[in-house]
């Protein structure tokens, strides 16, 4: 029996596309962009601010290679619109410590060896430091599921594991030392 | 001939506390992976993919495509074979069983006549944006006349199928066989028993989280370049030039950072090799990123085999025979990216001194993705075989599992040894893998924590695994080692990283020899103009060859370096020496650096290594777990690799390979499946539906090495990327079945889902005590 697929009619787009201006703050830095209605945060991160350690892995939100922190929240951001994050501070992994230094998680993913092929990385270390602030001195079982929106297909997660234990006890010490 | 030096010393180098060189960069998101090059006024591609598994396609209308907004190509296959881009077979030619060849099936790279597998490529859409692409792909047209299609192997392989190629009778690709049957047909009917296990391994894919991704666009010498996510940029370069009818030096393949390959980003790939083609047919860049269920229609998959294996034991349990049968689903397309299950083979005879050993191996044609290579190969697949029916030979015969296996090792006295298949092993020390993973998994006490187990209502169970694998055999890799003016030197190895840190373990071994500080070292890889030549990454081979290759070239620096240093030190070669970066005449204090001999001349070593045959990692894995009998939950609870990589380099890469690839086992025995309906379509096309293994899944991996170093290599090494999943899919499914056998279920195909336990135990007449 002949099947034709034929063309979507509906999804006839308009000649031109209709922009939406925002304004928000990424990584300190006040920034405003012309935006598609249907631009992804990604899409703003990496296309037009040329943020590219912001990873897409998947498109449905499942591996968290996206992973930035908006208003100190974990968001994936591949998944989110951009015209919704007017206002926001955005932070990417570029802008998670100065220029030149690691942030004690950064640090944590290379003291342990817990990242290969670093593609996966930069979501790992936003979604980790997010999770220390939920879960301070979180238990390793805590740890794993809670790095359950974050796919690693290179290091069977143990090292991950234990970046994420020193990283939490160096952000404990950061902030005990700033509080005293 | 080579000249292999085993007496180098070890070198435990590279990151402990202080990391790899890569990290920096990747942690802070200064990775360069191909879909992070900017490129402006590139334009991006999207593929109209069939929706069918087999259809003929009797016309595609692109009118209404090309005529939507920002669209400035359309291409179909009849384009392509217009404008003269013709469809450039792989060949492949395969001995079989009865003498004659098996060929490469033709492959166009956009489909023309019909389709053969849901998501097959057939339209190319080139649009200024990604949305207009994607949107423009939508309106295009193609009447397709649906036709039956075969999914599964034992379907393919009935009498009455549907064929998916007219010339292959049966939908058989190659029918290869291997070893003396007649011999194991004798030993067999001799034996005083013989266990039988037919058994699936189930399809799987790569997954990398780095989807594939290429750009192609003019260089600034006017030369078109492509910076593609693959594994071996020299290979691409190799595949593309004849199909566009360049030489190979007269384009350029660049890999930056990769994120993941395992075997997968290989090959000539269709969409990589277009999107080169069309760049440079209509003179603009070009760039597609594959979306996550895009790679799961067009990424090539993995495994699919049915394994029928036939044990033989005499009445002390000692093995007499091995047959080894598999049916491979090939998918729809066969080329010489088909054929992993027989390269690999090899690993059925394990660590065993089986006196007879053979096996015959099926490709079977089916309206499904091609099947390719995927972290070991075929390895895993071996030992699965041999593994997985001693653990059955051991429940039937009632003898230890560990017990069995050690009644027929290959004592480390009797190296070399040359086993009844295709393996020489050079050296091993197979018993002490053994014994050293019994003492680590605490085997001796696995009733105890069964009884206890049992108590909370879980089934648990123990499962070993011996692998013994063949690596880095194939072929040479070379490196360049120069010296700059500015005092420091700059690697060129032909072997690039997709993510293990050969730039890290490579560095260690320049450093360490020349002598210099580590900052002094540029390290530069996967790009074909910077590099003359380099096998890439793949078949466990980086360390094995690709270091050789280095140690070779820095060989080469220092013996060049003596020689102009002697003409410039007015003095005899023989009386110069080489330390810290200096050239000295022996005991004066008149020297030369490197720095100043290479401002006076060109100053660069070059090395090339070819292995004199395979290196034989192997050791013991041994996995235990405890199921949920309620909800048929596996949880694995313990997990322990010993193994025999060679000499170890770096110990924190190392287990980190271990780690990596034993995760890819236990997700393939426990979670992972590529799955396609009755009617051929892939119900598993993203991360949703195919389970990838998450933190939780994992359990705590202890690792330990056990260094027999090989003569074979100026390292002493084996070669370390895939043994951790060579050894994890067996070790896993037997850890399963052994829990599972003791209420009744004798074996379970991976993958072990809660559902399909649940499933077994209840078939089986399982019910879970009362709490």
């Amino acid at each position: 029996m002949p099947a034709t697929r034929r063309p979507h009619s509906e999804l006839k787009a308009p000649a031109t596309t209709m922009k939406t201006t925002i304004t928000l703050t990424v990584n300190g830095s006040p920034v405003q962009a012309q935006v598609e209605p249907r631009a992804l945060l990604s899409d703003l991160l990496r296309e037009q601010l040329r943020l590219t350690g912001t990873h897409r892995g998947c498109d449905t939100g499942q591996c968290g290679a996206c992973t930035v922190h908006v208003d100190g929240r974990a968001v994936k951001s591949c998944t989110a619109l951009a015209a919704q994050f007017q206002g926001t501070q955005v932070t990417t992994i570029e802008g998670l410590a100065p220029a030149g230094t690691l942030h004690p998680m950064q640090q944590a993913f290379k003291d342990q060896h817990g990242l290969q092929c670093g593609f996966c990385t930069p979501g790992m270390v936003m979604s980790a430091v997010d999770l220390v602030r939920r879960h301070p001195g979180a238990s390793e079982d805590t740890i794993r599921r809670e790095l359950n929106g974050n796919i690693c297909r290179c290091t069977g997660y143990q090292n991950i594991v234990k970046a994420v234990q020193q990283g939490a006890t160096a952000m404990a010490a950061a902030a005990a030392s700033k509080a005293g | 001939m080579n000249d292999v030096n085993a007496s180098v010393e070890p070198v435990h180098s590279g990151p402990g506390k202080k990391g790899r060189r890569e990290d920096e960069r990747l942690l802070t998101g200064r990775g360069r992976y191909a879909d992070d090059v900017a490129c402006a006024g590139a334009l991006h591609v999207a593929f109209v993919r069939s929706p069918y598994p087999c259809a003929l396609i009797r016309g595609i209308d692109t009118a209404e495509a090309k005529a939507s907004p920002g669209v400035v190509a359309v291409f179909t296959g009849q384009d392509l074979l217009t404008s003269g881009f013709l469809d450039t077979p792989a060949p492949f030619k395969l001995p079989q069983g009865d003498g004659s060849f098996a060929h490469e099936t033709p492959r166009p790279h956009l489909a023309r006549e019909r389709v053969l597998f849901v998501g097959e490529p057939v339209v190319m859409v080139l649009a200024e944006t990604v949305n207009a692409a994607l949107d423009a792909a939508e309106r295009v047209a193609v009447d397709y006349d649906e036709q039956p299609a075969v999914v599964g192997i034992d379907d393919a392989l009935a009498a009455d199928s549907v064929q998916v190629w007219p010339d292959r009778p049966g939908n058989v690709g190659y029918d290869w066989r291997g070893g003396d049957d007649a011999k194991v047909t004798t030993a067999l009917a001799a034996s005083h028993r013989v266990v039988r296990l037919r058994s699936h391994i189930s399809r799987v894919v790569a997954a990398p989280m780095e989807p594939r991704s290429a750009l192609a666009q003019i260089g600034e010498d006017g030369r078109p370049v492509l910076t593609a996510s693959h594994q071996s940029p020299h290979q691409l370069r190799g595949e593309i030039a004849p199909r566009v009818g360049l030489k190979p030096k007269e384009l350029r393949v660049v890999a930056g950072d990769v994120g993941g390959s395992f075997g997968m980003k290989w090959g000539p790939l269709r969409e990589e090799i277009l999107v080169f083609w069309a760049a440079r047919q209509l003179g603009r860049a070009v760039r597609w990123t594959a979306q996550r269920s895009e790679s799961f229609l067009s990424d090539e998959h993995a495994r699919d085999l049915h394994v029928m294996t036939e044990l033989g034991l005499d009445a002390d349990g000692r093995f007499t025979a091995l047959r080894v049968h598999y049916d491979v689903n090939m998918g729809a397309y066969m080329s010489g990216r088909s054929v992993p299950p027989i390269f690999n083979i090899g690993g059925i005879s394990g660590v065993y001194t089986t006196p007879a050993v053979s096996a015959r191996v099926v490709g079977v044609f089916t309206h499904t993705q091609t099947t390719t290579a995927y972290r070991g190969a075929g390895r895993p697949d071996a030992t699965y075989a041999i593994e997985r029916i001693i653990d059955v030979a051991a429940a039937e015969t009632g003898i230890d599992a560990a017990e069995l296996r050690r009644r027929n090792l290959i004592p480390k006295e009797a190296m070399p040894y040359k086993t009844s298949f295709q393996f020489t092993y050079d050296c091993g020390d197979f018993a002490g893998n053994l014994d050293q993973a019994l003492e680590l998994a605490r085997y001796s006490s696995f009733e105890q924590r069964r009884a206890e187990a049992r108590q909370r209502g879980k089934l648990r169970g123990i499962g070993i695994a011996m692998p013994a694998e063949m690596a880095g055999g194939v072929g040479a890799d070379w490196a360049t080692l120069r010296a700059d003016a500015d005092g420091g030197l700059t690697l060129m190895p032909g072997a690039m990283s997709v993510g293990q840190g050969h730039e890290t373990a490579f560095a260690a071994l320049v450093t360490e020899r020349m002598g210099i500080p580590a900052d002094k070292l540029r390290f530069l890889s996967g790009d074909t103009d910077l590099i003359e030549a380099g096998k890439g990454n793949g078949g466990s081979s980086a360390l094995v060859m690709g270091a050789s290759a280095v140690l070779k070239a820095v060989d080469d620096l220092i013996r060049q370096g003596t020689e102009q240093a002697a003409q410039k030190l007015e003095a005899a070669t023989t009386d110069i020496e080489f330390g810290q970066g200096r050239f000295r005449i022996v005991g004066t204090d008149r020297s030369v650096g490197l720095a100043e001999l290479a401002q006076a001349a060109a100053l660069a070593g070059a090395g090339e290594f070819t292995p004199p045959s395979p290196t034989f990692p192997n050791g013991c894995h041994i996995c235990e777990v405890e199921i949920d009998g309620e909800t048929g939950h596996v949880q694995v609870v313990g997990y322990v690799s010993v193994e025999d990589v060679g000499r170890v380099l770096n110990p924190v890469l190392v287990e980190g390979q271990i780690h990596g690839g034993v995760a890819q086992g236990l997700g393939q025995s426990l979670l992972e499946e590529i799955r396609y309906d009755e009617n051929g379509q892939l119900v598993t096309g993203s991360f949703t539906d195919y389970t990838m293994p998450r933190a939780a899944d994992m359990p705590p991996i202890i690792s330990a090495n056990r260094e027999v170093p090989t003569q074979l290599n100026p390292l002493g090494v084996k070669g370390v990327g895939e043994a951790g999943t060579v050894g994890a899919m067996a070790a896993t499914t037997n850890a399963i079945c052994h829990a599972l056998a003791a209420v009744g279920v004798p074996h379970l195909d991976m993958p072990a889902t809660p559902l399909r336990v649940w499933q077994a135990l209840r078939d089986a007449g399982y019910a879970p005590a009362a709490q």
